[in-house]
């Protein structure tokens, strides 16, 4: 059995023709583990749906190879397909047919056949039981994704790849799902998630890759991503200064405002702060809500491209 | 087997739960029906009871409306709500599905004029020969096969939903008055007749009326059957040319 679920060698491939031609990845080089969850991270329009359609066989890449658990996927599509378990970011449910319809629609064009307990269990765990006869219209965003990850899953895939699962969830529904995303791993499965959420990624994935601009700039686990790229611990406070002003300031090493607050990446939080109140002082300003935070992928991110992810 | 049962099955039940394929497969044609009736129903068309006259027209109507606007905007409505994509995903082969497809366009289509041929005679009794029935039944099959190619390559070629669904109107609306469908076709001027035997639709409703209304086949059968045979391999060849499985970004 091969260690890697999916391997990608040299990959690139574009949208549109002509004048309207995107080179949407450019010589992606990836590995995904058997049994991990991996996060593809990255903003809108970074290229990282065009990797999981590249995956998935949807989409023709350029140059390169994609192989999934050891299936070469240009040269044999269907066997690929076979193999994954997919929820794309649009729930995309064939409109008129209940929830059990649906699932045993998805599971027969894979030549299974659930009995219906099966699928009654699924439902359950995936807190749908009251759904089973409705129909995907009536259900709610949060149900419709929960339903289109029973999809996913009925066929007992080896990998399950899922584009931004939690996008345009609550709170609470978003951490249930992450549940399940957990469950899928302990089940033995492979787990690739595409998110621009870092705390997602940080809170579910054994290992990220962070694309921007349709190139893979960094791939390894959240916290050997930030240990390498030596982020310092952030200085957090709501207060207006002048960015120029606060730049030099002892040990601070970069600043940047988020909304109302003020974020300095310091080497000494304390020295830095001490700095910030005499500043503050001579504007006549206060400082608010002080917090020191430990550095995320999100600096990370920034560090490495000089862009926000949420942006 | 079993796949393409249960694929059929699904597109099928999509199908006629959605409320306005309802409307415009099986209430309007029966209300044109009537309204035809208090109309037209004590004119003739060529010695004959218009109502008589009129009904395998409709029955055409309906075909036309089935491939060109249902059809069409069906596969545009999928195209568009990403189902297409998402069946892509699937190791399901496009042939497969789209087999799936046309045998469910076929079904819900034979299953409306059944319900309209039905409906005029309890009606209208509206007179029908079981020899005039059999014979039809390969025209009409033939004759939604090519209206189902006409919709798919007013789909392929639209970009979105609401451009086929005004295309396929056009089309229908264009063929409905100037075919011969329920106008008499003599009324026209004799240029429009030329041009108006070019199209799918006249050549249509000839080879579905004559069986239906004398019991016999079409004396025009070879040239009506070419004509159509033309029109669905070219929409054929173009809807699976220009097909798309989701819509341009």
């Amino acid at each position: 059995m091969c260690e890697y679920s999916i391997e990608i060698n040299s990959m690139s491939a574009h949208y549109g023709n002509g004048g309207k031609h995107v080179q949407a990845l450019k010589d992606v080089a990836l590995c995904v583990k058997r049994g991990e969850i991996f996060g593809l991270l990255g903003p809108n329009g970074a290229g990282k749906t065009t990797l999981l359609a590249c995956i998935e066989g949807l989409h023709a890449y350029d140059t390169g190879s994609v192989t999934i658990g050891g299936v070469d996927v240009r040269r044999n599509t269907v066997a690929a397909k076979r193999k994954l378990g997919i929820q794309l970011q649009r729930a995309a449910l064939i409109e008129g047919l209940t929830a059990v319809e649906l699932i045993q629609t998805y599971a027969a064009l894979y030549d299974i056949y659930p009995t219906r307990a099966r699928i009654d269990q699924l439902l359950k765990d995936l807190q749908l039981s009251d759904q089973a006869n409705k129909r995907a219209k009536q259900m709610s965003g949060g149900q419709q994704q929960r339903l289109s990850l029973a999809i996913a899953v009925i066929t007992d895939p080896e990998i399950v790849l899922l584009d931004e699962p939690t996008e345009a969830l609550d709170p609470a529904a978003r951490r249930y799902v992450w549940s399940i995303i957990r469950s899928l791993k302990d089940q033995g499965r492979t787990v690739v998630i595409t998110t621009h959420s870092m705390d997602e990624a940080e809170s579910l994935c054994g290992r990220v890759a962070i694309i921007n601009s349709g190139q893979i700039i960094a791939c390894d686990s959240p916290q050997e991503l930030i240990n390498a790229m030596h982020v310092n611990p952030m200085l957090k406070v709501r207060v207006e200064l002048p960015l120029e002003q606060v730049q030099p300031l002892d040990c601070a090493l970069s600043a940047r405002y988020t909304g109302e607050h003020l974020e300095v990446e310091t080497s000494q939080p304390i020295v830095t702060l001490n700095a910030l109140y005499q500043l503050a002082a001579k504007h006549g300003r206060v400082l608010r809500d002080i917090a020191i935070r430990q550095p995320n992928l999100e600096d990370v991110y920034l560090k490495m491209t000089g862009n926000s992810l949420t942006a | 087997m079993k796949r393409s049962i249960t694929l059929t099955k699904s597109l099928l039940l999509s199908y006629l739960r959605d409320p306005m394929t309802l409307f415009w497969n099986l209430v309007l044609p029966l209300f044109l029906l009537v309204i035809y009736r208090f109309v037209f129903g004590e004119s003739q068309v060529g010695g004959v009871n218009y109502m008589t006259w009129v009904v395998p027209g409709v029955v055409v109507l309906n075909i036309l409306s089935f491939g060109m606007i249902g059809s069409s905007s069906f596969m545009s409505h999928m195209r568009e709500n990403g189902v297409l994509r998402r069946l892509q995903a699937t190791p399901v082969p496009p042939l497969q599905l789209f087999g799936a497809y046309v045998v469910v366009n076929m079904i819900v289509c034979l299953l409306q004029i059944a319900v309209l041929l039905l409906f005029a005679v309890l009606v209208f009794q509206w007179p029908v020969s079981l020899t005039g029935l059999l014979l039809s039944l390969p025209m009409i099959f033939i004759a939604v096969l090519t209206s189902v190619a006409l919709g798919q390559c007013i789909s392929s070629l639209s970009p979105k939903q609401s451009i086929a669904l005004a295309i396929g109107q056009l089309l229908y609306f264009t063929q409905m008055f100037i075919c011969g469908l329920v106008i008499p076709f003599h009324i026209l001027p004799s240029w429009l007749q030329d041009f108006a035997k070019l199209l799918p639709a006249y050549a249509i409703v000839d080879l579905v009326r004559a069986p239906l209304m004398s019991g016999a086949l079409s004396l025009d059968i070879v040239r009506n059957l070419s004509i159509i045979a033309i029109y669905t391999v070219v929409a054929g060849f173009v809807a699976t040319r220009f097909f798309r499985w989701q819509s341009q970004a």
